[in-house]
């Protein structure tokens, strides 16, 4: 597959699942507050499916871009990882000024920070099965396989850790995630 | 400053008002006890029923005007008796709030400032006190303070309650500790399962009068109505808030909440439960007047903090937002409350303990922060507080930092710890919702040293501190 220069296969396809991040979160805390209620409801529902289309699924539209361009493995993951890290780093600077150093670490292995990644790496696994059997389909190259031990891996990886997060609704986790910040930070002895 | 732009800081007072503000608080202070004392001298003292129902929002009643839920069982309390319209919780939180009901404190002063601090075995409830007056004591429900084991409540004679989800429960087969020992549930619904073990406990025979608190899961988030009520209210519209959207729980740093749903979806089961709360007090009330103690039984029906869906964006509580902060409280006792009807004196949850003291004729001890509302019972009319105190502490790992907020008549100043979040002053009497912020405007301007100060003398009066950890 012919390899397009770095912008064209690293920077455009993380560009654009981050630009409509950025739009549809802006959009959506603005529309709010808009008039007549059929517009807000409008601007509303078109920026959360953009929200949620870049934020949780967004590595699907951007590996596929990434792929076709001939972008390395490595390079799609990168692409693929852009937007979740840069809402979760959206997140936690909100966290910064409130909680300990240690506490806006713990807050990494939150469900709601980890979510993201993992998704986006089984929406990656998921975007590399189509991406190889179209490209199979249009050159007839049948030494690509349609799923490799790399693609395969951030599959299960990804979907492991979405189930585990997501499970019982997510409460399970939630649970455990607490008691375990609960014997960190306000044991006795604890880092309080 | 102009005559119109005065408020309660600068506005002059009339001779007249002054001796009238000053005869009525004398005259409360020198009849108010002893009149509570006189009722029922020679007679049985009154019994007491608390009802304490989790997020229920103030206006979560049809007597409140809700265009949607139906709470006829409620709204007799309320109609019957004195339904006081600003009731606010001193911290919007669970685990604090629930903490300030039974002991009459600020959080920063019994110590459970979140829902991840520990209950101190050395608080002292009304539950303690009031059982060394005499009386045969229940704590059945939702006790969920934090800890590595459930209390031994001083006072408490009947101890029913569960510890699944950490202390919140669920709705349906949720285990029970009773008297200590872990009972299962299977097949029940939990609010008609306290309400069970509610009504054995108070028709049980005895010579002493009863004390229950019952605390109820609901309205708690997971918003399961009991089966006969999963179709109520389908197909309606909801009126919800204009800035409200379907999104909000998943949205922004709500989705750190945990109720990944739809709002609708969220707020129509909401308005179930309140719904199945309704029908279980009904049984409650029933009870009572088939056994003849209705008229001889204080009901006191309150929430443990507001609730947001979806007005400023937001989701939860937590917040100094009226929606958050401002909790339902009805007290129903006809032979206290001879002129029923609603109350607007600013009245706290940290008010609760000594109110319950004061009708009984125990004394109120001085470690209690609040104040009696028995006054306000017995003369509607009677000049309320004139502000308060709001604290907010972290809770990890919800993203919103320490509050300390002054709410007066007409203002509320909202300061918050992280100074990137910007201070909030909004004028109640123009903007009851709290859609303006008015800080850096001429008015607000003028406002806010006055509430600045008030807010301090608010912090020393009450020896505030910050806890920094959750």
């Amino acid at each position: 597959m012919e390899k397009k220069p770095v912008f064209q296969r690293v920077v455009f396809p993380a560009a654009v699942v981050l630009a409509l991040m950025i739009v549809s979160v802006n959009l959506y805390n603005a529309s709010r507050w808009w008039e007549p209620p059929i517009l807000q409801a409008f601007f509303i529902h078109l920026s959360a499916l953009g929200m949620f289309a870049s934020i949780w699924l967004g590595a699907m539209i951007a590996n596929t871009l990434a792929f076709f361009r001939g972008a390395t493995f490595s390079e799609r993951l990168l692409v693929c990882l852009v937007t979740p890290m840069a809402w979760d780093a959206k997140v936690l600077f909100d966290f910064i000024g409130i909680f300990s150093g240690a506490e806006v670490l713990y807050a990494c292995f939150h469900a709601v920070i980890m979510g993201p990644i993992f998704v986006a790496l089984l929406c990656m696994g998921i975007s590399e099965i189509w991406c190889r059997i179209i490209y199979r389909r249009r050159t007839g190259d049948r030494f690509v396989k349609i799923m490799d031990f790399k693609s395969g891996l951030v599959l299960i990886v990804g979907f492991v850790m979405a189930f585990l997060l997501l499970y019982n609704g997510g409460h399970s986790f939630y649970y455990l995630y607490m008691d375990l910040y609960s014997r960190i930070f306000l044991s006795p002895g604890g880092m309080q | 400053m102009t005559g119109q732009e005065k408020d309660f800081f600068t506005k002059e007072l009339s001779r007249r008002k002054v001796l009238k503000i000053a005869g009525t608080a004398a005259l409360a202070g020198m009849m108010g006890p002893l009149a509570a004392r006189r009722l029922w001298a020679g007679e049985k003292k009154p019994n007491i029923i608390f009802i304490l129902t989790d997020d229920h929002r103030y206006d979560a009643f049809s007597c409140m005007g809700h265009p949607v839920v139906k709470t006829p069982n409620l709204d007799r309390i309320a109609n019957e008796g004195a339904p006081f319209r600003n009731t606010f919780v001193t911290t919007s939180l669970c685990s604090p709030s629930r903490a300030s009901f039974l002991t009459g404190q600020y959080a920063h002063t019994h110590g459970v400032v979140t829902n991840h601090t520990m209950w101190n075995d050395r608080n002292v409830t009304f539950m303690e006190l009031i059982k060394k007056a005499g009386y045969d004591t229940a704590f059945i429900g939702k006790w969920h303070m934090p800890g590595d084991r459930l209390p031994q409540l001083r006072g408490v004679d009947e101890f029913i309650t569960f510890t699944r989800e950490g202390g919140q429960g669920v709705y349906y087969d949720c285990p029970l500790i009773i008297n200590g020992i872990e009972t299962p549930r299977p097949g029940k619904y939990i609010t008609n399962d306290l309400t069970d073990y509610a009504l054995r406990f108070i028709e049980k025979k005895r010579k002493n009068p009863f004390c229950l608190y019952l605390s109820h899961k609901a309205v708690h988030f997971g918003f399961r109505p009991p089966e006969h009520l999963k179709n109520l209210y389908a197909g309606q519209d909801l009126h919800l808030p204009p800035e409200s959207d379907t999104w909000v729980t998943l949205t922004n740093n709500n989705i750190f909440v945990g109720a990944p749903m739809p709002m609708n979806m969220l707020y129509r089961n909401y308005l179930r439960v309140v719904a199945s709360v309704d029908e279980q007090v009904g049984r409650l009330l029933a009870s009572l007047e088939r056994t003849g103690e209705l008229n001889n039984t204080v009901i006191v029906y309150a929430g443990d903090n507001g609730h947001l869906f979806g007005e400023h964006g937001l989701y939860d509580k937590r917040n100094a937002y009226e929606e958050s902060m401002r909790i339902p409280f009805f007290i129903r006792y006809p032979k206290l409350v001879r002129q029923t009807g609603r109350r607007d004196q600013m009245v706290l949850n940290i008010d609760l303990a000594p109110t319950l003291l004061d009708i009984i004729g125990a004394e109120i001890p001085a470690f209690m922060q609040g104040r009696s509302m028995v006054p306000f019972l017995q003369n509607p009319s009677l000049e309320g507080r004139d502000a308060f105190l709001y604290e907010h502490f972290p809770v990890f790992p919800i993203p919103i930092p320490g509050i300390t907020a002054v709410r007066t008549k007409d203002f509320k100043y909202i300061h918050y710890q992280k100074g990137t979040w910007g201070d909030q002053l909004f004028d109640l009497r123009k903007d009851p919702r709290e859609l303006l912020n008015i800080i850096d405007t001429k008015a607000g301007k003028e406002a806010l040293p006055g509430l600045q100060k008030r807010l301090e003398q608010l912090k020393e009066e009450t020896r505030y501190q910050f806890f920094t950890h959750g």
